[in-house]
């Protein structure tokens, strides 16, 4: 059966985040539909060069958890025919990802982390450019203003609900 | 699609009839009871409605708030100050780090209904081996912006009908 609901993913990085190993945080969301299914905050395993790379990473793991996803969906026959579209606001860290060339910056990049080169030539994942304002795992990622904090949280679908209790 | 956990089970599904007819199925070979539409499972409260559903821990929130002795502080508006990083060996080491600990642990498991405190229990849980008194203000900082947004649920609106039982 084809599912008319769709899969989105949503990745960010903040470099360097970690002020004691100055390691970046990797975050990212997913919906499905309009509804969250899946988040993650974490501290990426080494130390980036550039904030491309650490955004490469973030968008690399994510990769990961979209290709586990598509699967579990088809298992629950929902199936994604259509590439999921993974939402990054890094533009250089886009092109690497879908420009197999070689890159003088990135040639120290692990072999593991470039898997996302392979699902996007087989179309599991569709790399749209996003703004960094609308850049929804932001929130995962660093302490943010008042004003940006529930602007994001609104876009996560967390609602003041006072129906019930 | 059949959950268990321990001895409570819950079962969800696209097809009504399907559901109905494992719950009988079970209750033939089992001693159960049948709790209706699922409302309660693990901490965690369901609101059903025709737009979608409603997923809180209201009732954890609270007990959380209680643990953290917060009841009648002042409340903030976001869970974390901005551009403030924070370090693993500031401020002096807690003499007893159990409340940390404890406080930690909940929030982790709060953090199923509550996505947008996620990244700031990421951090906290980073210092849960030697926590210092800056950490636990942390901690307490965060206990402090639920107390003031303790009504955010997260809603998972239906593509389409989606009904739930629980036994």
């Amino acid at each position: 059966m084809d599912s008319p609901i769709r899969l989105v993913a949503y990745s960010d990085a903040d470099w360097a985040g970690c002020s004691d190993t100055r390691r970046s945080i990797t975050g990212w969301c997913m919906f499905l539909g309009n509804s969250l299914v899946s988040w993650k905050s974490k501290k990426q395993d080494q130390v980036s060069k550039s904030s491309t790379e650490s955004e490469y990473r973030a968008m690399s793991s994510t990769c990961s958890e979209i290709i586990w996803l598509r699967g579990l969906l088809g298992e629950l026959r929902f199936s994604q025919v259509e590439p999921t579209s993974l939402h990054a606001n890094n533009t250089s860290a886009i092109q690497i990802a879908a420009n197999p060339v070689f890159h003088e910056h990135t040639k120290h990049i692990e072999v593991d982390c470039h898997s996302i080169r392979e699902a996007y030539d087989a179309c599991v994942i569709s790399l749209p450019h996003i703004s960094t304002i609308l850049q929804t795992a932001n929130v995962f990622t660093k302490a943010l203003s008042k004003h940006r904090h529930h602007f994001l949280v609104d876009k996560l679908m967390l609602l003041n609900h006072p129906a019930s209790i | 699609m059949l959950l268990v956990y321990v001895d409570d089970i819950v079962i969800t599904g696209t097809d009504t009839a399907l559901i109905f007819q494992l719950q009988k199925r079970l209750q033939s070979s089992f001693h159960m009871k049948n709790l209706g539409p699922l409302q309660y499972f693990l901490g965690l409260e369901m609101h059903s409605t025709t737009t979608g559903i409603f997923l809180n821990q209201y009732k954890y929130i609270q007990e959380l708030i209680t643990l953290a002795g917060l009841q009648e502080g002042r409340s903030v508006d976001t869970p974390l100050e901005v551009n403030v990083k924070y370090r693993r060996d500031e401020g002096d080491f807690l003499s007893n780090p159990s409340l940390y600990r404890q406080l930690v642990g909940s929030l982790n498991y709060l953090t199923i209904t509550r996505p947008d405190i996620f990244f700031v229990v990421q951090q906290v849980s980073q210092f849960i081996q030697a926590p210092t008194h800056l950490h636990l203000a942390v901690v307490c900082r965060i206990v402090r912006y639920l107390h003031r947004t303790f009504a955010l649920r997260t809603f998972l609106p239906c593509g389409f009908s989606y009904s739930f039982g629980c036994i």
